[in-house]
This record gives C-alpha cells, sequence and structure tokens, in this order.
C-alpha cells in the first residue's frame, strides 16, 4: 500500500488559517489502513484543528467526510458538487487525491495534510517498510524478489557494495538498524538455488521507465468506454 | 385445548475453547442467606438479596452474548486492525472482517481502534463517548472544568452509574461512567477541551478483564498528549490512572 505519514498541525494550521470553513477529507483506501488519512484520523485531525484555532482566537468550522477512494471521480465529485460554502479543503489522502481535487473547476484550494512517502508492506501493526519504487521495470525474477530499487540505499543492481557490515547497511544507525538489500537477495538466491543468475551482470538500469523519465501514464485500449458521438443536426428537407 | 405451537429460539452457538482460555472467570457471587438456626424459626424469606455493591458485580458477570461487534462492510478496508488488537481472536478477515457473534465478548477494542470507523458494539458507536460528554457539558448550570471518563466495573452505586455534573473543591465535573475506558479514543480525550474543560481525567477498572486493553489505552493517551501539545493544549492537562 501508499503509506503516508502526517503533517506537523502547526504545517496544516498555517495552509488554512486565514479561512473561515475548511473541509477535512479523508480516503478509505491506503491511508486508512496505515492509520494516516482514513475516516478515525479525519476526525483527530479536525478535533486537533478545532483546538488549535481556539487556541489561536480564531472561528473556524471544520467539516469532515471521508470518501471511498481519492483517486477515482464517481466518489470524489459528488463531494465537490456540494461544497456548500467551503472554501479550503485539507485532504488526508496521499497526494494523487490532493491533485486529483487540484485539477477540478471551479478551483477550490487543496491542501495536503499528509506526506507521501512510499509503497510498502506491513512489517507488523504500526510499522511499515518500503518494498517497491515503482520504477517500471521489474527484475525481481532475477534478484530472488527482492528489490534493489527500493530497498539499497544506493540502487545499485550489481552489488553489494563495500559498505555492507554484518548483513546490514552502511546507513543503519543506533535507532534504525536497515538490512542490506544485496546481503539478502544472495541469501535468497542461495536458498532458491538461483545463485548463478547473480553471477550475470545486470546492465545499466534504463530509468527513463522511472519516474526519472518524466510523469508515467498507462493506457490500456481495450478498457476504454467509447464515449458516445454526438447526432450530427437534422438537415431541413429540400423545397 | 389448542396446540400451541413452541417457538424455539436461534440457538447460540458454543463459546469456543481457545475463546473460554482468554475470557476472565469471575465466579458467581454466593447469595447471603439467613442462618439455619433463624430460619428455622419462621416462615420468612430466607435468601437475604445482594448488597447495591454485589448487585453490580454480580451483573458484571454478563458475557454480552451476541451483543458484540457489527461490521459496515461497505466502510471495512480489510486492514486487519481488528483481528489484531481483539483479546479474544474473534475476528476473521477475507474481503472484509467477520465477527463471530457467539466468540465476541462486546470489549469494544476493534470499534475504537478501527481506522475506517466500520464497526458498533450493540449499545456502542464509537462517537457516543463525546457526544455524551457534549450532552452534559451543555446540560451543566455551570461552566465544567473538568471531564472525567470512567471505567464502569470499579463504581458501587447505580448513583455512580450515571452520568452526572457535581461540584467538587471548587471543581465543576463532568463523570461519565463508561463500560469499557479503553472505548474512549483520541476526540472523546480532546472534546473536552475544545468545549472549555481544564482537564480530563480517564480511569480505568483496577482488573481489566479484557486481554491487552489496559496496554492500548495507555499508548492511545499517550498519543493523545502528542496531540494536544500540537494544537496548543499542555498534555498534562490530560491524565490516565
Amino acid at each position: 500500500m501508499i503509506v503516508a505519514d502526517a503533517k506537523p498541525l502547526a504545517e496544516v494550521f498555517g495552509f488554512i488559517q486565514a479561512y473561515k470553513k475548511v473541509f477535512v477529507l479523508g480516503c478509505g483506501e491506503c491511508v486508512t489502513v496505515c492509520h494516516v488519512g482514513g475516516e478515525k484520523e479525519v476526525a483527530v485531525l479536525a478535533q486537533q484543528l478545532r483546538l488549535k484555532a481556539k487556541t489561536e482566537g480564531k472561528q473556524m468550522e471544520f467539516l469532515e467526510n471521508t470518501v471511498r477512494r481519492q483517486c477515482d471521480p464517481e466518489f470524489v465529485l459528488p463531494v465537490l458538487e456540494k461544497l456548500d460554502g467551503v472554501e479550503a479543503i485539507v485532504s488526508i489522502a496521499c497526494g494523487v487525491g490532493v491533485n486529483f481535487i487540484a485539477d477540478q473547476r471551479p478551483p477550490i484550494p487543496v491542501f495536503p495534510g499528509v506526506n507521501t512517502t512510499f509503497m510498502g508492506q506491513t512489517i507488523e501493526h504500526g510499522e511499515w517498510a518500503e518494498r517497491c519504487a515503482g520504477c517500471g521495470d521489474c527484475i525481481l525474477h532475477i534478484t530472488g524478489g527482492i528489490c534493489p530499487i527500493a530497498r539499497c540505499a544506493k540502487t545499485i543492481l550489481n552489488g553489494p557494495c563495500g559498505g555492507t557490515k554484518d548483513g546490514k547497511c552502511e546507513i543503519s544507525t543506533a535507532e534504525r538498524s536497515v538490512d542490506c538489500a544485496w546481503a539478502l537477495i544472495v541469501e535468497r538466491c542461495k536458498q532458491l538455488g538461483t545463485l548463478d543468475r547473480l553471477a550475470e551482470v545486470i546492465p545499466a538500469k534504463n530509468w527513463a521507465t522511472a519516474r526519472d523519465g518524466g510523469p508515467r501514464q498507462r493506457v490500456r485500449p481495450d478498457l476504454k468506454i467509447a464515449k458516445e458521438e454526438a447526432e450530427p443536426a437534422a438537415q431541413a428537407p429540400a423545397t | 385445548m389448542l396446540p400451541i405451537e413452541e417457538e424455539k429460539p436461534d440457538a447460540v452457538a458454543e463459546l469456543p475453547e481457545d475463546v473460554i482460555q482468554k475470557v476472565q472467570r469471575i465466579e458467581r457471587l454466593a447469595m447471603p442467606t439467613v442462618s439455619p438456626q433463624e430460619r428455622k424459626r419462621s416462615f420468612d424469606q430466607f435468601e437475604m438479596g445482594y448488597s447495591e455493591r454485589d448487585a453490580l458485580k454480580e451483573a458484571w458477570r454478563c458475557l454480552s452474548c451476541t451483543a458484540g461487534a457489527t461490521v459496515n462492510e461497505d466502510k471495512c478496508g480489510a486492514c486487519l486492525t481488528c483481528l489484531r488488537v481483539c483479546p479474544f481472536g474473534v475476528p476473521v478477515v477475507d474481503n472484509v472482517a467477520v465477527m463471530a457473534s457467539e466468540m465476541c465478548q462486546a470489549c469494544g477494542l476493534c470499534a475504537v481502534e478501527c481506522p475506517a470507523v466500520a464497526i458498533s458494539i450493540k449499545r456502542f458507536v464509537v462517537g457516543d463517548i463525546r457526544n455524551r460528554i457534549a450532552e452534559l457539558v451543555s446540560s451543566s448550570d455551570k461552566p465544567v472544568t473538568r471531564v472525567e471518563i470512567l471505567c464502569a466495573q470499579d463504581l458501587e452505586t447505580r448513583e455512580e452509574l450515571r452520568s452526572r455534573v457535581v461540584t467538587d473543591n471548587g471543581q465543576v465535573i463532568a463523570r461519565l461512567p463508561v463500560t469499557c475506558a479503553a472505548r474512549a479514543d483520541e476526540v472523546d480525550m480532546m472534546k473536552p477541551f475544545e468545549l472549555g474543560a481544564e482537564t480530563v481525567l480517564v480511569r480505568r477498572c483496577s482488573r481489566c478483564r479484557y486481554l491487552g486493553a489496559d496496554e492500548r489505552l495507555a499508548r492511545r493517551v499517550a498519543r493523545t498528549r502528542e496531540l494536544l501539545e500540537a494544537a496548543g493544549v499542555s498534555g498534562d492537562r490530560l491524565t490516565l490512572v
């Protein structure tokens, strides 16, 4: 899932303190699962904002709602069509939701309530770790399912580097121990019996398929729904 | 005489053994009786009945059969939170969470921890506590200075079981008994400050019968203190005892 962190409250309040009526909008998918942007966290953020407004001596009204997803129009547009005097939106969906709202007309100021960080998995309840960098050219079949783009600090393709020690990456600190992705890859390939595949040099990555190649888009012509064409205007009969 | 069709009630399944292991066993309170020497002298009732305190303790033995969690499938995102926090191993999560009614002990932890607010308990939904607090505060003649959320399992009189506003030592205190203090969520603990209270107290019972509920509550209170600090309210104004 996409994992995000709540922005500091002072920062979010700074975005919207000039407004009188603000909508806090949540999302029922990834940000719900990582406990930062679902209906419960909408209530928490709205309550914090009310308290902050009170301590700052500002009269502000905060509305709350959560939609199933903020990345599909069918869920978001009905909410945007009934804003009823709302002057600004704080979206605690991932950045996709903020962008989607910003694309709508008429424009309404929309601010991010979270910092969207990575695509990751649950390690245990309350802990998530990055597992995919969305590079667009997956090589997990070679590396035993362990991604050197997402999990190696240097994103090297023929590791490990000289910084690996006891299976840990040199970026590890006392607070955060980071596994060396290439140590994991080598161990995994040993278990799978595919170590010989690592002897072949993986060529330098073509990053054009990653975000480095510009904003990406995916089109599936087979899925697209044909739009009805307007009927040609009826011609007056010849007299 | 016309035959009367006997209506058979819906059967409630047996409580599974592994759930039984996790349920705190509370023995039935023996009914006090008049001594044999006394009761042989008259036809007076020999069962003396429970004191108010004992009657409340006996009532708390209720297992809340079929009064437990129900899931709003439209909101459930199968995030697995309920499965992980349930002290009794009740939820089964596939496309959505499913709660076996014969196993659920109605502690309410899943409802409070659900990030999608998709779970309710019979007689409790998330939001009840703050709504009750708001009603109590607005009904008070004097501005409430303190709100107390109290686990009802230790209370000893019917009077204490009622939500009420009392004056004590110059403080106007709104006292709210709840079935389990661990049902108080972050917004419940922040709301009183928005309503003008100066301090909030959350009081646990002396022996929580829901495994892990104490710890979840302690973490939630610690988080709420941080949320309050960020909002410009000193976290020390929220206490957990």
